[in-house]
């Protein structure tokens, strides 16, 4: 098989170089050309990679690429290895494909910014740092790839740097970021010591075991739960778990393209990938696969719940990416890696489906991103609404769409785990999970029904993008609303057609995506078999969770009138506040550390160093402008004070002759 | 003669000549003064030379000349260049250096 | 002996008062009359130390032509009402002055009369005046000892001049601009 890997990465570098460097001068069509082109090729290669793949034995898909030995210190030497495995492969189709339709939608959406170039090069550094991410073969260059998605990230998010929200976010962001780095270098700190190497192979994927125990990898060796929850803390940060959650909803700042990006082909998929990646440590410690769990199932439905009652469509969209990021970890909790990757796949494609047409509305809206001030756009954008129901049906999971297939493999997983000895915590995690699919259904269609139905609650929509202003005295205020050019279509019609079908390569009767990921991930739980008592059961809860919710929807805002008004009741006020995590953090951390700032620079700094050399400076200066005094400019002067000095010495000598 | 008879009357002219620097204010007449305390030293050396039996003290009163003279031509030009540019020679009123 | 003594204590009060004239007058003209009459009074005293070439050059060079340098740049500076108008900024510069005057005066009095100065002097000397005067004559000696002991600081002094013509020169040009 061949192993295309450095090229795939080397293509979105060159890209982000050449842009970055010349853009600015280079003519809009030839950016588009650059920026989605390289990504194309690369995702090009990814394919050629995949199906070389296919064309081998399992225990063959296994090519490191070792160009040249990067560290070397004591008995550890780290190699700058590219491995091509099954789960790098899958993660690197993402990667580019996802990422190359968000390219394209980008010329649509982002025509017109003065920044063009500059966000085409940035796009690409992100697809460049999330491939290195994946494609590394050591948990060093894994940290490289993970520092560079977080520079990414900071520079898109904080695009349109004059707006202080968008900076106030990327920060954000970038801060909440650099605490999973942080987890992660510990982990490697303690991998380094416990086994002398950072190398995936043979530390923890065994080409020629696959499936088997782990021969090289004692049960449980030291360390283990340590090392399993620093790289945990590591995917919380990038994956927006709790409590590490809360750059997510700010980075809705971002272009909405970037919005795209992160929550579904890069960036909050690195924390699932890591942990699959992981998944040797994971397995050797129970606690940590436990914790795992718990804060997947509270994510879950933390997340589910702002977002039945949050107003800004993308922040809606947001939440539903969190809540969806702990469905996969508390599958991988449960030991079922390959339905972690499995329905990130699926969430790959109808998150950025879902992104792209509330995109696609805001386009239409000019700008606008409440709510409270659409309605009725049925008619005005019917494609749009058509591939925003699609991502909904989708995300809610109905049959037999992929999420369904996806979604019902992780929850079926936690399901076995309860059954196999698990304990009863994880029946309490699987009725979360059932719940949270209730609330997943209401709050999606809730958004859907809130833009598209009912009637338009907001002002006149002016004239903007290519499309020329109607006149003639129309008081329609929609009458500029048109819908969105080819370039941001296409891409979406291409993720509607992908949700629909991408999830028949991971059904419980053929669970393919499985087994092609099985030498790497180790999977020990892939959900209920069909012959077992209860599948039937957990595949008709399943069926049904996501159509209630969205009846209820259906009853609530689409059969009368929506009111979005402000609520008295304490428990919408609580979810509108987002359970007043932010404000919590405000005041346990950020307030004491700013005190402590503040402290030291106007108590220590200002008072003690400060007054300190400014004093002997005040000292210095006061005693030079007493002397200066004596620097009359009159040469009569100085003439008398050297004949003092004179009378002086003379005085002396006669003393002391 | 003693020679200290001749030292403090050099050491009289000395003394005016160091006052006449200080409260005069025509430049000219400090410049004098100047020479008041230049010779009020010559006078010592030739006093010292005499006393003494030693032919040094001819010889820096000879170089004390030449440096007098020198300085009142480089002086003299001074002032006068002073004068051309601002007609009045108060030395008071050349107070630009001052901190 | 007498005839010297009395002559001392002429030219004496002379040159100290003709010090004083060159102070106390206020037209500089006659401060500049008053200090060559002062320059005449030490070249005196120089005749009295024996000294005939140094009292010489003393009139020719100094009381001659500086003085009449001087004399030539004062009438040409000094306006006709004589002197610098306008009330004295310093006033106070001569209470100090004569202060400081005082005590330098007192203090060089005392250290000369209590002898310490002109007995470490006497300790030294003795090579020869006398007889370089008796052998070759009183103008000879002076050249012997300037070409002979002094002659690299001879030349120095032709540079000096030299020097200080150039700077004459320079400062007194008039500059096209003006």
């Amino acid at each position: 098989m061949v192993n295309l890997t450095p090229f795939i990465l080397l293509l979105p570098l060159v890209g982000f170089a050449v842009l970055g460097l010349v853009g600015r001068v280079l003519p809009r069509a030839a950016i588009s050309l650059i920026g989605c082109g390289v990504v194309l090729a690369a995702f090009v290669l990814a394919v050629i990679d995949f199906f070389s793949m296919l064309g081998v034995a399992p225990e063959a898909r296994f090519s490191d690429v070792l160009p040249w030995t990067w560290v070397t210190s004591g008995s550890v030497t780290i190699p700058f290895g590219l491995l091509s495995d099954p789960l790098s492969a899958v993660m690197l189709l993402i990667v580019t494909g996802v990422g190359f339709l968000i390219h394209v939608y980008s010329i649509g959406y982002m025509e017109g910014d003065p920044g063009y170039w500059r966000f085409f090069s940035f796009l690409n550094l992100f697809i460049f740092a999330m491939a290195l991410l994946v494609a590394a073969d050591n948990f060093l260059m894994l940290l490289v790839g993970w520092g560079g998605v977080g520079l990414a990230s900071f520079l898109l998010i904080g695009f349109w740097y004059t707006r202080p929200s968008a900076v106030a976010a990327a920060r954000k962001a970038f801060v909440v970021n650099v605490i999973g780095d942080f987890g992660l270098l510990l982990a490697i700190f303690l991998i380094v010591k416990d086994f002398g190497t950072l190398q995936y192979i043979p530390l923890i994927v065994h080409p020629a075991s696959a499936g088997t125990a782990l021969p090289s990898l004692p049960l449980p060796f030291p360390d283990a739960t340590a090392i399993a929850l620093l790289l945990f803390v590591a995917a919380a940060a990038k994956s927006a778990q709790l409590p590490l959650h809360v750059w997510l909803p700010d980075a809705m700042e971002g272009p909405t393209p970037v919005s795209a990006l992160i929550h579904a082909a890069t960036m909050v998929t690195a924390g699932v990938y890591l942990v699959a990646r992981a998944s040797a440590i994971f397995t050797a410690s129970p606690t940590a696969l436990a914790i795992v769990g718990i804060i997947g199932g509270a994510t879950a439905f933390m997340a589910a719940t702002i977002a039945c009652v949050q107003t800004d469509i993308k922040r809606v969209l947001a939440y539903s990416t969190m809540s969806q990021l702990g469905y996969m970890f508390m599958g991988e909790a449960a030991g079922g890696f390959s339905g972690g990757i499995f329905h990130l796949t699926t969430h790959a494609y109808f998150k950025a489906l879902l992104f792209m047409a509330a995109g696609a509305v805001i386009h239409a809206l000019g700008g606008e991103q409440d709510m409270r001030k659409m309605g009725g756009l049925r008619g005005r954008l019917p494609q749009t609404f058509w591939l925003f129901v699609i991502g909904g049906l989708t995300l809610a999971a109905v049959f037999p769409l992929s999420g369904f297939w996806s979604k019902d493999g992780l929850l079926s997983a936690v399901l076995e785990k309860a059954q196999t000895g698990g304990g009863t915590g994880w029946y309490v995690l699987y009725a979360v999970g059932l719940f949270t699919a209730i609330l997943t259904g209401f709050y999606i269609f809730r958004l859907i029904f809130g833009i598209f139905f009912g009637r338009y609650r907001g002002g006149a929509i002016a004239a903007h993008g290519a499309a020329p202003a109607k006149r003639g005295g129309t008081r329609d205020p929609l009458a500029n609303v048109h819908e969105v050019g080819a370039a941001m279509m296409v891409p979406m019609v291409v993720l509607g057609i992908l949700s629909v079908i991408g999830g028949f390569y991971g059904t419980p009767w053929s669970d393919w995506i499985g087994q092609f990921l099985e030498p790497v991930t180790h999977t020990t739980n892939t959900g209920i078999a069909p012959g077992n008592g209860l599948f039937w059961l957990a595949f008709v809860l399943g069926l049904v969770t996501g159509p209630i919710g969205i009846a209820i929807a259906w009853a609530r805002y689409a059969q009368r009138e929506p009111r979005f008004g402000a609520s008295r009741n304490p428990l919408v006020i609580l979810l509108q506040h987002k359970y007043y995590i932010d404000e919590l953090y405000d005041a346990v951390i950020v307030v004491p550390i700013v005190s402590l700032g503040v402290f030291w620079r106007i108590g220590l700094e200002g008072g003690f160093f400060e007054g300190g050399s400014l004093g002997l400076g005040h000292l210095v200066g006061g005693i030079s402008r007493g002397l200066r005094r004596l620097q009359t400019g009159y040469a009569r002067n100085y003439a008398l004070a050297i004949l003092v000095g004179a009378a002086l010495l003379l005085v002396y000598y006669v003393i002391h002759p | 003669m003693q020679v200290s008879a001749y030292l403090i009357v050099s050491a009289l002219l000395f003394t005016i000549g160091a006052v006449g620097v200080l409260v005069r204010r025509n430049p000219l007449v400090m410049f004098m003064s100047i020479e008041l305390m230049l010779n009020a030293v010559n006078l010592s050396f030739m006093a010292f030379a005499h006393f003494l039996n030693s032919v040094d003290g001819w010889m820096f009163v000879f170089l004390v000349l030449t440096v007098a003279a020198a300085e009142v031509v480089v002086g003299l030009a001074i002032i006068v260049s002073i004068f051309r540019s601002r007609h009045e020679i108060d030395v008071d009123d050349l107070t630009m250096l001052k901190g | 002996m007498a005839a010297g003594v009395i002559a001392f204590f002429v030219l004496a009060t002379v040159s100290v008062a003709s010090a004083l004239g060159v102070v106390l007058f206020r037209n500089p003209v006659y401060s500049m009359l008053s200090l060559i009459l002062n320059l005449l009074s030490l070249a005196f005293f120089f005749l009295m130390l024996e000294a005939i070439f140094v009292a010489a050059i003393q009139v020719l060079i100094y009381a001659g032509a500086v003085m009449v340098l001087f004399l030539f740049v004062v009438t040409m500076l000094t306006p006709s009402g004589g002197g610098i108008s306008g009330p004295d900024r310093l006033r106070w510069q001569w209470g100090a002055g004569i202060g400081l005057g005082i005590i330098l005066a007192g203090g060089l009095i005392i250290a000369l009369l209590n002898g310490s100065i002109a007995e470490g002097a006497k300790a030294a000397g003795m090579n020869g005046l006398a007889q370089a005067v008796d052998h070759f004559g009183n103008t000879e000696a002076f050249g012997q000892a300037l070409f002979h002991g002094f002659s690299f600081p001879f030349e120095l002094t032709g540079v000096l001049l030299v020097v200080a013509v150039l700077g004459a020169v320079v400062m007194s040009r008039r500059f096209a601009r003006e």
